[in-house]
């Protein structure tokens, strides 16, 4: 081979390798490229054997040139080597996809029952406001479901109590109510408790199950009045619906309290407008409350001209349904599977 | 109780809309639940004459009136009624007019032409149903619209007044409260009822045998009355807004009494009564048939008012068939009584009934209300009737009839309850427009209570009055702070480390896949009977025979909702349920607490991604095993007090060889098994359901982890395949396994179980992964032999099993 030093012809060598090693598709080609340039019998290998016979002067830089496109030479045999390996792995990587849109695999959760789910709401709320959690027996006597509520034999109240009776003295309770004289018997003031829980009565049809839930409410310490019952109540109701409902206080009657009062709110379809759910009236009545009536409060060991309370009920079902919208209050018995996946 | 805004404003004239009237009385707690127009506009509709009747000359069941309606033509009307007799006045819709039916057009009606129509009550959209045209009194102005003649734009109130409020059951309670709410800005109209002097001697003894039911009975004998009297107009459509049917003049009167003062009457056929009226308890077993002519059978503590011989009305609720009114009635005796409301309490329902006279007394009516309700009733009868008023007889016995609470009453309570200030002068007057009488000066008052309220007996009812009147839309509402609980078991619990809260088992269980059920807490007697054995509570009045038991387990219900969620089509059913079960001791029940589950079809939901397969035993035992966890943390705290244990078990419910008791201890916790094939076939249901039941209690006891050193040397795994027979319980080899080893083995796992060709009949082979390690130096290859081979030995020894070659 004919020793062509000079610049040009090391500039040349190093610019044509340069462009066989990018247009190489292979690791094999990148090999040949190596061992034409860089082995033993290789085009730089022989150059750099060949150095000697130049005069001393020119020998000191052509040396230079030619180990500069050695070692140019080498990086990008490195390099196109690396790219060539990436893009082998990735079109592996192409071939492995899934398709990703497949549904998840397992066994797929449950879901709590609406009532669940909704006096655990209430719950958490009324703890945030420092309420206990009490709790009593579901077949009660009538000393405790009425005679200590205030609410006599004979009673008109009782007539809208439609008692399930087991005994002559054992009833399913009608109410959570009668948690209220247990706990009051149990502890001291101040109290301040609610009571969640199934209650009964003799009733079925559209509006009616003969068995749903109640949560009942109570507080007794000195001072406590009226307004912190309205207070209490209006932060649960928007606390519960999470927004800032109107809320009225309606004078009622319940053997238990004095004074007493209905709650309506304003009305979560129409928002207060009138519509078929609030029978046009813009109001939707969600509980019932009041003062604990003194004769109440002596059954449960407290003085009344000490301590003042306050008590409220509330309808679990009825809330429920205003809160999901569900129609029919008779959907949350039948567990039929459709209803409760909704939740 | 219905009442319209016109018979009110005779007592009482409130000022702004209707509407404006019924929030007040809303908001002052009588609840108006609706307020409706007393009837339809009607606009075409006149009052008619019917001047000449003749007979139809096609259609023999019609007539041709001529009929005047103001102005000088007449109209043909063709008519089908039989009262639309000539003379008659009645509602003619002219051509034109709008009825709730639709609009009256001209009609060829078998080959007469008819220019409207004689209208009956129900065409008026006055009346569900009626019979024959409605006629209207004599003297009804001819040609007069009949919405203003009959003043249909009237608005009736209806009312859902509370039990203590029976005083408001009457226009005159009512407009008294109109009164009070609207502070005096509403003028009082109301006048009082002028004595009749008797005109006749006619009257019967009267005798209260029974003082304490009936403390005052008035009554007067009215003779020789016009039983073919109408009733007039004015009082017909003030019944009908009442809510009211006519029955004849007597009853309406009596009725109409009823609605305007609150006291309910009661009119007897005076000749059908003989020596007098006796007020006395029934004979036990005396028989009165009523008006709605059933037959009761009375006992000694129904009262009765009675003639010298029989029964003749059933006091306070109903009047007797034989005594009634009727078409021959000529002397009529009127009965205004007093029945106090505890003796009234629940005497109507026990036959079945509800009156609007029992209604009344249950809940009080006015004792100062007999005589002037006697007045008023006459003076109407003399005016429509004619007859001649026998004297009046007024029988009271003082010692009982109700006497007026008095309330010491301090100032200081209103803001004490009520925790607004409200001017003692503003309540002094608010207590007196209610009737009360206030006496007393410097906040301290003595306030007795008018005769017609019964539910004022303490200083609490009366700031109640007070503050309802205020108003309590008008009390400030103080707002609480979120604050921590002051003294507190069980909500502090919910945070507790070593309960679990019921709240997490269903999370859990949820997390598991199962929905939530709620079921009824009774059940069907004869399912829970099979299911458990042994007997329930029953309900003395259940709703229906399949909800007439306490539920003993919450299997049954359960059951059933897994029955109608399969018959509806879902494949995959995992239902649980939390609640308490009521199980029976010898003086009533003990309730207690549980969970339970049913998994019925497929073990996972149908996906791509996992063979197709029923579930099993062990499904459920892997989410009980979840539940525990909860509690106990993994390995279900093994060597803990609170260790529970799987055993083979027995319960009625489940198959024989499918069955598990779960033990802590020896407290038998729960169940899990296969429901029996033979009940599953009993509920109907087509494939086999899987069921557990637990103790919520047991599950709530948590273990507070305990930290253990972790071993910084190696540890060593070996793998042994044991074959024993096949009736060995896996858990017993496990135990031993583990008494063997000692403290070194750290895990133990079971990981294959064989049973099949390659072993002999009867014998089973358990592969299980040993794990040894030891927190004080590396184990050498020998050690872990030996406690292997000490193992194999065990096994060998307690439970004939053998080292599988």
């Amino acid at each position: 081979m004919p020793a062509r030093a000079g610049k040009e012809g090391e500039l040349s060598l190093a610019e044509s390798a340069r462009q066989e090693i990018a247009a190489a598709a292979s690791a094999a080609e990148l090999e040949t490229l190596r061992v034409r340039y860089l082995g033993k019998k290789g085009e730089i290998t022989e150059r750099l054997r060949g150095l000697g016979k130049l005069d001393p002067a020119r020998r000191k830089t052509a040396g230079g040139e030619l180990n500069r496109a050695k070692s140019e030479i080498r990086e990008q045999l490195e390099a196109r080597g690396r790219e060539l390996e990436h893009a082998g792995a990735d079109a592996q990587l192409r071939r492995e996809r899934i398709d990703v849109t497949q549904p998840g695999r397992g066994r797929r959760a449950g879901a709590l029952h609406p009532v669940t789910r909704t006096l655990a709401r209430m719950e958490a709320i009324f703890g945030q406001l420092g309420f206990d959690i009490a709790d009593g027996p579901e077949i009660e006597d009538e000393y405790h479901n009425f005679e200590a509520l205030n609410i006599p034999p004979g009673h008109p109240a009782r007539a809208m109590h439609d008692t399930f009776y087991l005994g002559d003295d054992a009833l399913l309770r009608t109410h959570t109510s009668p948690v209220q004289i247990r706990h009051m018997q149990n502890s001291r003031p101040p109290i301040k408790a609610v009571a969640p829980g199934r209650v009964y009565r003799c009733d079925s049809d559209v509006t009616h199950t003969p068995m749903f839930h109640q949560l009942e409410g109570l507080a007794v310490a000195r001072g406590i009045t009226f307004a912190d019952l309205k207070g209490i109540l209006i932060y649960f109701v928007r606390a519960f619906f999470e927004t800032d409902l109107r809320v009225r206080f309606r004078p009622s009657y319940f053997p238990f309290t004095e004074p007493s009062a209905e709650v309506d709110i304003a009305c979560v379809f129409c928002g207060g407008g009138g519509c078929r759910v609030c029978k046009r009236s813009g109001w939707i009545e969600v509980l019932g409350s009041g003062m604990v009536h003194p004769r109440v409060l002596r059954h449960g060991g407290i003085d009344p001209a000490k301590y003042t309370g306050y008590a409220f009920g509330l309808g679990v079902e009825r809330l429920a349904m205003l809160r999901y919208g569900v129609n029919d209050l008779r959907l949350f018995f039948e567990n039929d599977l459709a209803f409760l996946r909704q939740f | 109780m219905l009442v319209s805004r016109d018979w009110l404003c005779d007592w009482v004239a409130p000022t702004g809309s209707a509407d404006a009237l019924a929030e007040r009385l809303t908001l002052g707690g009588l609840e108006v639940a609706s307020v409706a127009p007393a009837g339809p506009a009607l606009p075409g509709v006149v009052v008619g004459e019917i001047l000449r009747r003749a007979p139809h000359p096609n259609r023999p069941s019609l007539a041709v009136c001529e009929v005047a309606a103001g102005g000088k033509k007449t109209a043909q009307v063709v008519c089908g009624a039989a009262n639309a007799e000539a003379g008659c006045k009645a509602p003619l819709a002219r051509l034109g007019a709008q009825l709730p039916g639709g609009r009256v057009g001209a009609r060829d009606i078998g080959g007469v032409f008819s220019e409207g129509m004689l209208c009956s009550a129900a065409e008026l959209g006055l009346e569900e149903q009626s019979e024959g045209v409605m006629l209207l009194d004599n003297d009804a102005p001819r040609g007069k619209p009949l919405g203003a003649y009959l003043n249909l734009s009237d608005r009736v109130f209806e009312l859902e007044l509370t039990p203590n409020r029976g005083d408001c059951l009457g226009v005159l309670g009512l407009a008294r409260e109109i009164s009070a709410l609207y502070g005096g800005r509403a003028k009082w109209k109301g006048r009082a009822v002028r004595k009749i002097r008797a005109q006749c001697g006619m009257k019967l003894p009267i005798e209260l045998r029974a003082p304490r039911g009936c403390p005052r009975y008035a009554g007067r004998a009215v003779r020789g009355i016009n039983m073919r009297a109408r009733t007039p107009d004015w009082m017909a459509e003030r019944l009908r807004r009442g809510g009211l049917r006519g029955i004849n003049i007597v009853v309406d009167i009596t009725n109409y009494v009823m609605l305007e003062l609150g006291q309910p009457m009661h009119a007897f056929d005076f000749d059908k009564l003989e020596g007098g009226i006796v007020v006395r308890r029934a004979r036990r077993g005396e028989k009165l048939r009523l008006l709605d002519r059933r037959e009761v059978i009375l006992d000694g503590g129904d009262l009765v008012i009675a003639d010298r011989k029989k029964a003749a009305a059933l006091a306070g609720v109903m009047g007797g068939l034989d005594s009634a009114i009727g078409d021959a009635t000529r002397n009529v005796y009127f009965e205004s009584a007093f029945f106090p409301m505890n003796e009234m309490r629940g005497r109507a329902r026990r036959f079945g009934m509800h009156t609007d006279a029992a209604h009344r007394f249950e809940r009080g009516v006015d004792p100062g209300m007999q005589t002037q309700a006697l007045e008023r009733a006459t003076r109407l009868l003399l005016a429509t009737a004619g007859g001649e008023a026998g004297p009046l007889t007024d029988q009271c016995a003082r010692k009982w009839m109700p006497r007026a609470a008095t309330v010491n009453f301090d100032c200081g309570e209103i803001e004490r309850l009520l925790g607004v200030h409200i001017p003692p002068a503003r309540a002094r007057a608010t207590l007196e427009r209610l009737g009360m009488r206030v006496s007393g000066a410097g906040g301290k008052w003595k306030v007795r209570a008018p005769a017609w309220r019964f539910d004022i007996e303490g200083a609490h009812d009366l700031v109640e009055e007070i503050g309802r009147v205020h108003g309590f839309e008008r009390v400030p509402p103080r707002m609480p702070h979120a604050s921590p609980v002051a003294s507190s078991n069980k909500m502090h619990s919910a945070h507790s480390e070593t309960r679990v809260a019921p709240g997490g088992v269903k999370q859990k269980l949820a997390e598991l896949g199962y929905f939530e059920a709620i079921t009824y807490s009774f059940v069907e007697p004869h399912a829970q009977q099979m299911l458990l054995g042994g007997g329930g509570l029953a309900l003395r009045n259940p709703i229906a025979d399949n909800l007439s038991e306490m539920r003993r387990s919450l299997w049954p219900g359960l059951l059933e909702a897994v029955k109608t969620n399969l018959n509806r089509d879902h494949e995959r059913v995992r239902l649980f349920e939390s609640g308490a079960v009521f199980l029976p001791k010898r003086n009533g029940a003990r309730e207690t607490q549980r969970v339970a589950a049913a998994a019925s079809g497929s073990a996972l939901p149908l996906q791509w991604g996992g063979a197709a397969r029923e579930v099993d035993f062990f499904d459920i035992k892997g989410d009980v095993e979840a539940l525990l966890a909860l509690a106990n943390g993994h390995g279900h705290g093994h060597g803990h007090e609170n260790e529970i244990k799987f055993s083979p078990g027995e319960h009625p419910a489940l198959h024989p060889g499918r069955c598990a008791q779960l033990l802590r201890g020896r407290e038998s916790i729960g169940h899990l098994g296969q429901l029996h094939p033979r009940h599953q076939r009993e509920l109907g249901i087509e494939q086999p359901v899987y069921l557990f039941e637990m103790d919520m209690a047991a599950l709530a006891r948590a273990r507070l982890p305990k930290f253990a050193a972790v071993s910084r040397y190696p540890a060593v795994r070996r793998d042994l395949a044991v074959e024993a027979g096949a009736d060995v319980a896996a858990q017993d080899v496990l135990d031993a396994a583990r008494r063997a080893a000692g403290e070194l083995l750290v895990d133990l796992q079971l990981f294959d179980i064989y049973q099949g060709a390659r072993l002999k009949e009867g014998r089973k082979s358990l592969a299980f992964r040993l794990t040894f390690q030891s927190d004080s130096g590396n184990l050498t290859a020998e050690e872990v032999d030996a406690k292997t081979a000490d193992i194999l030995q065990a096994l060998q020894r307690e439970l004939g099993a053998r080292l599988r070659a």
